[in-house]
Order: C-alpha cells, then structure tokens, then sequence
C-alpha cells in the first residue's frame, strides 16, 4: 500500500516508528542525563594509580609477572610508565612497560618478564611517571 | 491524537531506516576507525561530550526541517524525527564499536558511554542525509522548504543552515586527528593565507563556475554583490563549523591565539566542500522522506 499523504485524512506513524522513537529517546536522553550528571556532580581529583602484581608464572628461563594497573582518580593519565622490581641474590632487576592512556576507574592489565635461573625473593611494582593530557 | 504529514507502511519504514543506517555508515567509516575519536570518549570533560550532543541534535533539527522532511511538517514531527537518527546513531555506533572490539566488558561505563557517544553524532547526521537522500524519487515534495520551484530564488538562512550541515559532516571526520594539528603547526603565515584564498577560491569554483547540479537553484545569483556574498558567507560558516569541531573535541584548550586560528584555517579546507559542494549534494534529489 503506498504512503498516503492526503491532507483530509489524519496521517499516524505505524508501530515500529513509535518503537523506534521511544528506544531512541530512552537511548538519548539516558546517555545525556548520565553525561549531565557526571558533569554537574563529579568532583575532579588528580589520577591515583593503584598497582597489583598477578602470579608469577615460571618457565626455564624466564620469570613472568601479570601486573593490573587501575587509576582510582578522576582524572586520565597518559603514557603511565609501570616499573616492576625483582630482587633477587644477584641484585635487583627492573622491567618496564607503558600504558598509552589510563582513564579514570579504568582498569589494564600487562606483564613483564625477566629472565634468568636464579631464584627471585621479592617483586614490587610501582607506578614511575604519567602524564597529564 | 497527534496527525502527521504522512503515513507509511511497516515496510516503507524498515526501508527507510535501511537507508538511514547505510548513510550514516557512508559518512562516519572514518571516524570508526580514527583512534583519536576512541580516545576522545574518555578525554573529553563529560559536560562537553554533552554539549557535541546536544548541537548535533539541533543540526539535525534543522537539517530535518529545512531539507529531509516534507514542507507541511510541524516542528513536533521534526523533534520526532530528530531523536529517532540519533537513537539510531547510538545503536549503529555501539555496534561497530563492539564488532571491531573498541567497546567490550572490560571498559567501564563511563569509557563506553563516551566513545560511542562521540561516534553517534556524525553517525546521526549521516542517518538524516542518508534517509533523506538515497532513496528513489517519488515527488517533488521534498526540498528546501518554501523552494517551491525551480524559478523561485533559494533562501538565505535555510541555505545558510545546510552549508552548516555539510560543513560540520565534512568538518568531524578530520577535526580529532592530529594531523590538522600538524599541518597548524607547521605552517608558516603565508601559508595558512595561502590555504585561506585556496579554500575561498574553491568555494568560487563549486558555487559559481562548475555547474554543479542544484546550485542553479539553491546558489544565489543575478549580481556580483550576491555572489561574493554567497561564497563570504560560506567560509564563514566553514570557518565557524571547524572553530567548533575544534572545540568539541579539545584541539583548542590551552593553545595559543596564533596556533587556534591556524587550526581553524587548516580544517577550514575540507570543512567549505561540505559547505559548498556538500551543501548541493545534501540537496540533490531525494526520495519522498516523509
């Protein structure tokens, strides 16, 4: 049937344009109360980096350490430089890695690896330097 | 019971989202896929994020009303129609976003929010276009609003408000990349003059001189005065459209005079074909979008 335009009729839209609208309208202005609110009501605070080192997996050579890094600010932080300690009798080691970006309440996940055959007492992580974009 | 301008089938309106969703595809692929428009989500502040939205849905307003919708229609119908491409803006982003993995369950929901929030908008504007202008000709009921033929002469503000659109369309899918910052940087004065005459001659050119379809009707002519009104004014609106892409997506913050007006010009380049060419293409047949 074509779409009827007569001016003397009174023109409805069907059921699936109402659908269609109410979800957009659900999806529009739900995201746009929840940007409103965070804009109004979140307070800015610096990021605050929270580190925790996974369990080491061991191979013959190798020793490798999942690390989470997590920004409990609220604020991004950029090029976060993680630096992860392992001492050991031979000394201290340190590896490294770099999180691009590092939005606030964001979580992400890497590892790092040292090699060798001697036994590792002790690995810490720190947060070394980020960035403010 | 509130009375439309038309009634459409089931059908007719799943073919007509069809478009819609093709369209907004057409425009925004490179926005997809641009880096800096994922990262924007969580970069940009909440209140600005909210803002880009809250201008795309007027553009869309006045896009609907000027060009994709019958003359009769009401300002309801238009609203109605605005927040149906933008909810679909929101659906179609999100689900490009998941497909390529840039949206998953270990996002937070501010991150989420943000990054598709940041791509629905020029989706939306491509979901109006789209639906407005790729189907198959029915009538001649679509169209500039008061543009009843083809003698008639085009109107300035509505002209004015789609060069707006095409501007902002052409305008976003650059303004996140670094490379309009590059280029700024890079540039000496002369230079960026340079990209200035370069940008108002090509206005000129599609405007006035290549017998583009549609801009003898919708480009105003008849004296010299007029013309170089008409292309004035189209930079201008180029120039204003990339001021505010710019703005929206952070470029501006804390730069210099010299290095925003730099910016401005550079993404002033692809910002007036939108103005411009974009402007007549947006206009260009068109199916019965009612």
């Amino acid at each position: 049937m074509p779409p009827s335009s007569n001016s003397s009729e009174r023109n409805r839209k069907n059921w699936l344009e109402w659908t269609v609208f109410v979800v957009s309208g659900l999806f529009v202005l739900s995201t746009a109360g929840f940007l409103a609110k965070q804009a109004l009501f979140e307070k800015e605070s610096p990021p605050k980096m929270e580190i925790r080192l996974g369990e080491v997996i061991r191979s013959a050579w190798e020793w490798e350490v999942p690390v989470t890094v997590t920004n409990r600010g609220n604020e991004v932080a950029s090029d976060v430089q993680i630096e992860v300690q392992a001492e050991s009798q031979e000394g201290i080691k340190i590896a490294t890695f770099t999180v691009p970006y590092l939005p606030k309440k964001a979580t992400r996940h890497g590892s790092v690896s040292f090699q060798g055959d001697e036994p590792v007492f002790h690995f810490t992580g720190r947060v070394a330097g980020y960035s403010r974009p | 019971m509130i009375s439309f301008s038309h009634s459409r089938t089931v059908a007719d309106s799943l073919r007509e989202y069809g478009r819609g969703i093709a369209g907004g595809l057409m425009f925004s692929t490179p926005l997809l896929y641009t880096m800096e428009v994922w990262w924007s989500g969580f970069l940009l502040h909440p209140g600005r994020i909210l803002l880009y939205v809250v201008i795309t849905f007027g553009l869309l307003m006045i896009y609907n009303r000027f060009v994709g919708l019958r003359r009769d229609a009401n300002l309801l119908e238009v609203a109605i129609d605005s927040m149906e491409e933008m909810g679909i803006g929101f659906v179609v982003a999100a689900g490009v976003l998941w497909l390529t993995g840039r949206i998953s369950g270990d996002l937070t929901v501010e991150e989420m929010i943000g990054m598709v929030s940041m791509e629905a908008m020029t989706i939306a504007i491509g979901v109006s276009v789209g639906t407005a202008q790729l189907g198959i000709s029915k009538g001649s009921n679509s169209g500039v609003s008061g543009e009843d033929d083809e003698k008639e002469e085009p109107q300035y503000l509505p002209q004015v408000a789609i060069a707006l659109c095409g501007a902002v369309l052409f305008a976003a899918n650059v303004a996140a990349t670094e490379e309009v910052e590059v280029i700024a940087m890079e540039s000496t004065p002369s230079r960026l003059l340079l990209i200035l005459l370069t940008s108002l001659g090509l206005t000129a050119l599609i405007l006035h001189f290549a017998g583009f379809r549609g801009s003898d009707k919708h480009v105003m002519r008849g004296s010299f005065y007029l013309g170089l009104r008409g292309m004035i004014t189209t930079y201008a609106v180029a120039l204003f459209a990339s001021a505010a892409m710019l703005y929206l997506f952070g470029k501006l913050d804390d730069m210099p005079l010299e290095f925003v007006v730099g910016q401005i010009v550079v993404l002033a380049f692809p910002a007036v074909l939108g103005a411009s060419a974009g402007r007549l293409l947006l206009q260009a047949g068109g199916a019965d979008h009612a």
